[in-house]
């Protein structure tokens, strides 16, 4: 009789469960609905004059996270009503080690709303460039300008060193997309200027789909110069691996401005001043040429997310604490059941 | 004279002898750690940045392991902040995985080859890394694989219940191990089984679940997005890379499905990859589950403890060899199930084969090192393939001495 009892009382304890889950599952089910908002637009932009982004309206927690095309740099970003939403780093794992593709081609910011309201976003954009621009090593900060000698246009960038690495470089890299299979006739061709401070060097980045690969194309330059680099399938790498790479899937290529901690005297300002002319790639027959143009005027394109927070109610955590409650009594009349089998 | 008689007394005692040996062990891995001073908290970058944020790993912020697989990690790192004690907690850990492997090893084999097997594990350089270097759940995950075989093999459900819970707490492929466990246990003893299982994983869920069910899920969801990598699938596919490469940046403080929305999945992405060949994706699958069916079955119609034990790890080593996702750690759940798989073979074949596995694995860490001479393409087809030939070979084996 005993037994029956329990046997029952399993049965509608176990009703219970599947009663409780399934109002659960209605419950989050509602809130995915809506949890997500993305606004992917555009607005006119001069460089140098603020651009305003409105964000809709926030829940405390809730998440945002703007994108922006890394072609198109920003001096800062600033959030206003101050302290609406705290910025926080997206880059986990360091952005050192932030070189997957298409993420490289993006720059990412990311924020948590401090309060419920309302917020707006005051970007002050740099002039477009043809490459992406990311910080590699250590932490920079660059300002991008046009440079013009015997009418050919230059993209010129000032890098300012913010915080090296433990191994006392700090690298910025100018990325462009690559996708094709590096062929035997592969080459990059192309000049740098060095116009002030001092850099430790720069190299070809070749990231493929197995493995990065960086050439050198100039080192240890503290006085004024100017270079031209033809690298080619010969070049030697720096882990001695020449021409690896041929028959790779080329994902991107990127020249890798690196200033070294041990270049700068305390009192000098760790940055270096670096123009880049035309960059031509020559690969499977086909050249292809990066023009240096850098533009004040252009279209800013970004996305905008609202990610909502799931905030529990009296009502949810009343159904989990049901749930457990309820697996707990079924779990021990099963457990007192099979006990009393076995001592049979 | 009779103090030293007295002492060597104690000392032959096996007690005292296992104590001594893993006392031994200990000392030689802790100075392997101190010697080579490996960067073992660098893995903790997700702990550096939830303590700097203030965050709460499930509620604001989701690992890549369960509960009982991250937070003994957290909070060692918050409450001493040094890779010494990371290893020492890898070292109990690793310990206990050793007692428990040799306790089920005997139960089955000879003393003599349960020693030497356990002695293989001990010293096999994954093992070792684990240890030292990698301050990740994988020797903890392994250390519930092996009792929730050892209760298994004994036919207690209950206990099989909760230490699968527990490791899949710990790690998330321990749930696959219900399926050969449901097989062999039947009517009431099945019902345990079930039940003790939901109820560790409801009640260590539970304040999860309450504060942030989605961020809590997204822990376990985020790895279904995950690519293929080092596996015959993966070179197949033509993705020759894997996890810690072309990673993209950790969204850990959004929703699996927000993640998805910002990133598009790409054939160059680990993290969130899209096959040049979706088939493959599919025959993994079907190779996975039909094996580890078949293996499952296989027990309930077996009363034997050693047909038991062996037929349920050959049906979780269905699950990793047929997996498209591989990694250097992974080789330890293999290896142990590997072991138990073979154990009918002589010992010498044992052992042999353990090494040759043991070199292929050592192998496969080296060629993520630039500049090794094979390179990763040619280093990664070796070792995918030597690895495939040795474990076919194996179970040839292994079949041959079960007829």
């Amino acid at each position: 009789m005993e037994k029956t009892i329990d046997v029952l009382f399993a049965a509608v304890i176990l009703l219970a469960i599947v009663a409780t889950s399934a109002i659960l599952a209605i419950e989050l089910l509602n809130f995915m609905r809506t949890d997500t908002e993305v606004i992917a637009t555009y607005q006119r932009v001069d460089a140098g004059a603020p651009l305003t982004i409105e964000v809709p309206r926030l829940n405390k927690f809730d998440r945002v996270y703007l994108i922006l095309n890394a072609t198109t740099p920003i001096y800062n970003i600033t959030v206003q009503p101050r302290g609406v939403l705290i910025p926080l780093l997206l880059d986990v794992e360091g952005f050192e080690v932030d070189t997957a593709y298409p993420i490289m081609m993006t720059k990412h910011y990311f924020f948590v709303a401090n309060t419920s309201g309302q917020a707006r976003l005051v970007i002050y954009p740099q002039p477009k460039t043809p490459y992406a621009i990311k910080d590699l090593e250590g932490k920079t900060s660059f300002t991008v300008f046009s440079y013009i000698e015997n009418e050919e246009e230059y993209m010129g960038i000032s890098i300012k060193v913010l915080k090296f690495r433990e191994n006392g470089f700090a690298q910025a890299i100018l990325v462009i997309p690559f996708d094709e299979f590096i062929q035997p006739d592969f080459q990059v061709q192309g000049v740098v200027k060095v116009f002030e401070g001092k850099v430790a060097y720069v190299n070809l980045i070749i990231m493929t789909d197995i493995d990065w690969y960086a050439i050198n194309v100039i080192s240890d330059i503290t006085q004024p110069t100017t270079i031209s680099f033809n690298i080619n399938a010969g070049s030697p790498e720096l882990f001695g691996r020449t021409g690896e790479y041929l028959g790779q899937r080329g994902i991107y290529l990127a020249l890798g401005v690196g200033l070294y901690e041990g270049h700068f005297t305390a009192n000098e300002s760790p940055q270096a001043t670096i123009a880049i002319g035309n960059v031509t790639i020559i690969n499977c027959g086909k050249n292809m040429t990066i023009p240096s143009k850098v533009l004040y005027e252009y279209d800013l394109y970004y996305r905008l997310y609202i990610f909502r927070k799931f905030q529990p109610t009296h009502e949810h955590i009343l159904l989990i604490s049901s749930l457990a409650l309820e697996v707990v009594v079924f779990s021990y009349i099963a457990i007192k059941l099979w006990k009393t089998r076995v001592r049979r | 004279m009779q103090l030293l008689k007295g002492f060597s007394r104690i000392v032959k005692k096996p007690v005292v002898k296992s104590i001594l040996a893993i006392a031994l062990y200990d000392t030689l891995i802790f100075s392997l750690f101190l010697i080579t001073d490996p960067n073992t908290l660098g893995w903790l970058f997700d702990d550096k940045y939830v303590l700097t944020n203030g965050l709460t790993h499930y509620v604001d912020f989701r690992p890549g392991y369960p509960p009982i697989g991250k937070l003994p990690y957290t909070y060692l790192y918050k409450a001493f902040g040094s890779a010494e004690i990371i290893v020492l907690y890898n070292l109990v850990i690793a310990d206990l995985t050793l007692i428990a492997f040799y306790k089920l090893l005997k139960g089955i084999a000879s003393r003599r080859k349960a020693i030497a097997l356990t002695s293989i594990i001990a010293f096999h350089p994954v093992f070792i890394w684990a240890i030292i270097f990698h301050s990740h759940a994988d020797t903890l995950a392994l250390f519930w694989l092996i009792l929730t075989i050892y209760f298994i093999r004994a036919r207690r459900p209950l206990e099989t219940g909760l230490s699968i819970a527990l490791g899949f707490l710990t790690k998330i492929y321990h749930a696959v191990l219900l399926i050969p466990a449901l097989f062999l246990f039947k009517k009431w003893d099945r019902i345990v089984l079930v039940s003790s299982f939901l109820l560790i994983v409801v009640l260590i869920s539970a304040p999860y679940l309450v504060s942030d069910p989605f961020m809590y899920a997204t822990t376990y969801l985020h790895h279904l997005s995950r690519g293929p990598s080092e596996s015959i699938f993966a070179l197949l596919d033509g993705y020759y890379s894997h996890t810690g490469f072309l990673h993209p940046t950790f969204e850990a403080m959004i929703y699996t499905w927000q993640f998805n929305a910002i990133y598009t999945p790409s054939n160059i992405d680990h993290f969130n990859y899209v096959w040049n060949n979706p088939h493959l994706r599919h025959i993994s699958f079907i190779l996975q589950i039909s094996y580890l069916l078949l293996f499952s079955i296989l027990p309930s119609r077996i009363h034997h403890e050693i047909e038991t034990a062996r037929a349920v790890a050959l049906s979780m080593l269905s699950y990793f060899v047929f997996s498209p996702f591989w990694n250097p750690i992974i080789a330890l759940p293999t290896l142990i199930l590997l072991i138990l798989v073979t154990l009918h073979a002589k010992t010498v074949f044992n052992i042999l084969a353990l090494i040759c596995l043991a070199a292929i694995d050592l192998l496969h860490l080296a060629i993520w090192f630039p500049g090794t001479p094979l390179g990763v393409r040619m280093g990664l087809l070796t070792v995918v393939t030597s690895r495939a030939l040795l474990i076919s070979m194996m179970l040839y084996m292994a079949g041959k001495t079960m007829r």
